[in-house]
């Protein structure tokens, strides 16, 4: 019985969290009403989530797309069809690993900084400060970093993908044999065929995912209680919600995208 | 201006409040004492609207907080003033900005030079001079405790809560703060609550002083009828005797 009990306790946490993260992306959108007085904060939050990121982005993007040169260029080069790796790295990037990647340092760099930060807010009783202040914290802090992600979001997978495709085209030049020229003009050419699903799906992803990651890590550090081991604890929830989040997502968009495009 | 009528709260299956009554007067210093975990900061809570009783009303200058909605208790707590136990300043604002906060949002005209002289103002009635620039990181805890209150007090609020207004702080600076209560009282004839456990601050400050225990008020009046009192648990508690009737989880 205690067991039965347990896993319906989870099941009911689980609703009240999801019930909690849904009223707060709710809540964020009745707030962009608010949007203009906090083009500041937006800013500033789009420097601290998304350009301190860029340093991790560069290594992540050119070694992913280094990793995907080399697996798919000796399989390629054994059919004799090296010349499409770009086309392969393309693909993979753009569709699914660069919004994919770009989500998962978000969630892990700028996700848990928020959830920690907000966390620590709660805790020290500065929540609660802007309540009684009649300041309302979802416009005053979840607004702002919810816009700040769903905007960098994108640009980062852009700047990931741009940044793999340059990665894999050295493995392709260096290891596999594919010239550079040969490497960008089948690039070029597949875009032409399909930029839309290439190009703007996965911008769309990113999106999404920033979006996504922004409400969740807000959500946790809003729930934070219980002094720092609360806080610890509201961030590490965040990164393990986000990236469940984002598997999840992930899944159901890539579906969408292919039936409706 | 203030009342709480028969108030219970249940928190994490413990009774906190069971049957609180209590009724300040305009203009009035009411302090609450009471030993940790009798459920004083429950109370100021609920009077914030932060938090909401089981039962029971609460009426803050004549409104009935049961009745109030979500813009309702913004509007109400814009009458309203409260100084946290650690301040509760935003961190990555500096003194002036956390200061002109309240003001800034709530009034998106007022220019900074009409804002950063208000502040000035106000950092001022505090004791606190040029320390508009300086990080809450960079300043001491009982200055962080006095612009919280200038915090406070920046939109002229009726009413001022105080949760353990001189907790951490050294004996001057207490004194200091008890003080800048009692002459804020004077120049701004508000309505105070103020909880805490330090009895020296209490007798300084109070013009009643109300005793909770077991989630009520179990003994109210003046500094002095406090002081000659014969209640056990408020002798043992102003005394900070060990044996007694408050044991240690007789909270």
């Amino acid at each position: 019985m205690s067991f039965i009990s347990a896993i319906g306790s989870r099941v009911i946490q689980s609703c009240e969290k999801t019930g909690y993260a849904v009223n707060l992306f709710i809540q964020t959108i009745y707030w962009l009403k608010a949007i203009r007085y906090r083009a500041r904060s937006i800013l500033e939050q789009m420097f601290v989530c998304g350009v301190q990121t860029f340093s991790v982005t560069i290594i992540v993007g050119i070694f992913t797309g280094m990793i995907l040169a080399l697996q798919t260029g000796i399989t390629l080069k054994d059919y004799h069809l090296e010349h499409l790796i770009g086309v392969v790295i393309l693909e993979t990037l753009c569709r699914e690993l660069g919004p994919f990647m770009t989500a998962f340092i978000l969630a892990g760099r700028a996700g848990s900084a928020m959830a920690a930060e907000i966390g620590t807010m709660k805790v020290s009783e500065e929540i609660d400060a802007l309540e009684v202040m009649s300041i309302n914290p979802v416009s005053f802090l979840v607004m702002p970093r919810v816009i700040a992600l769903a905007l960098f979001a994108p640009i980062l997978t852009a700047y990931v993908n741009i940044v793999g495709l340059i990665g894999g085209s050295i493995v392709a030049n260096y290891q596999i044999g594919v010239d550079f020229s040969v490497y960008f003009r089948e690039i070029l050419n597949q875009m032409q065929v399909s930029s839309f699903k290439l190009v703007f799906a996965g911008l769309f992803k990113g999106w999404v995912f920033g979006m996504v990651i922004a409400i969740v890590s807000c959500a946790n550090g809003l729930k934070a209680k219980d002094g720092a081991a609360g806080v610890g604890i509201a961030t590490r929830q965040s990164v393990v919600d986000a990236f469940l989040l984002i598997l999840i997502f992930n899944y159901f968009m890539s579906n969408v995208i292919e039936k409706v495009f | 201006m203030i009342k709480l009528e028969n108030l219970f709260l249940k928190l994490g299956g413990r009774q906190i409040l069971s049957g609180m009554n209590l009724h300040v007067r305009e203009g009035e210093t009411y302090v609450i004492i009471g030993r940790s975990g009798t459920g004083k900061s429950v109370t100021l809570k609920n009077i914030m609207g932060l938090m909401s009783p089981d039962e029971g009303n609460i009426e803050v200058m004549g409104q009935s907080l049961n009745t109030l909605d979500h813009n309702g208790f913004y509007e109400l707590r814009r009458k309203m003033g409260v100084l946290f136990q650690s301040g509760a300043l935003l961190n990555w604002l500096s003194v002036g900005q956390n200061v002109a906060l309240p003001l800034k949002e709530h009034n998106h005209k007022l220019t900074s030079a009409e804002a950063n002289e208000i502040v000035r103002e106000k950092l001022a009635l505090v004791g606190l001079e040029g320390v508009e620039e300086h990080m809450p990181s960079e300043i001491s805890g009982g200055m962080k405790k006095r612009v919280g209150l200038a915090r406070a007090i920046v939109h002229n609020p009726q009413v001022i809560l105080y949760d353990e207004p001189t907790s951490g702080l050294d004996p001057v600076m207490s004194n200091q703060i008890n003080d800048l209560i009692t002459s804020l009282q004077k120049k701004l004839g508000v309505t105070s609550i103020c909880v805490t456990h330090d009895m020296h601050s209490a007798y300084r400050i109070a013009d009643r002083i109300g005793m909770m225990h077991g989630g009520q008020i179990i003994e109210e009046g003046t500094p002095d009828d406090i002081r000659s009192t014969q209640n056990p648990y408020v002798r043992q508690f102003i005394e900070g005797h060990t044996e007694g009737p408050l044991t240690a989880n007789s909270a």
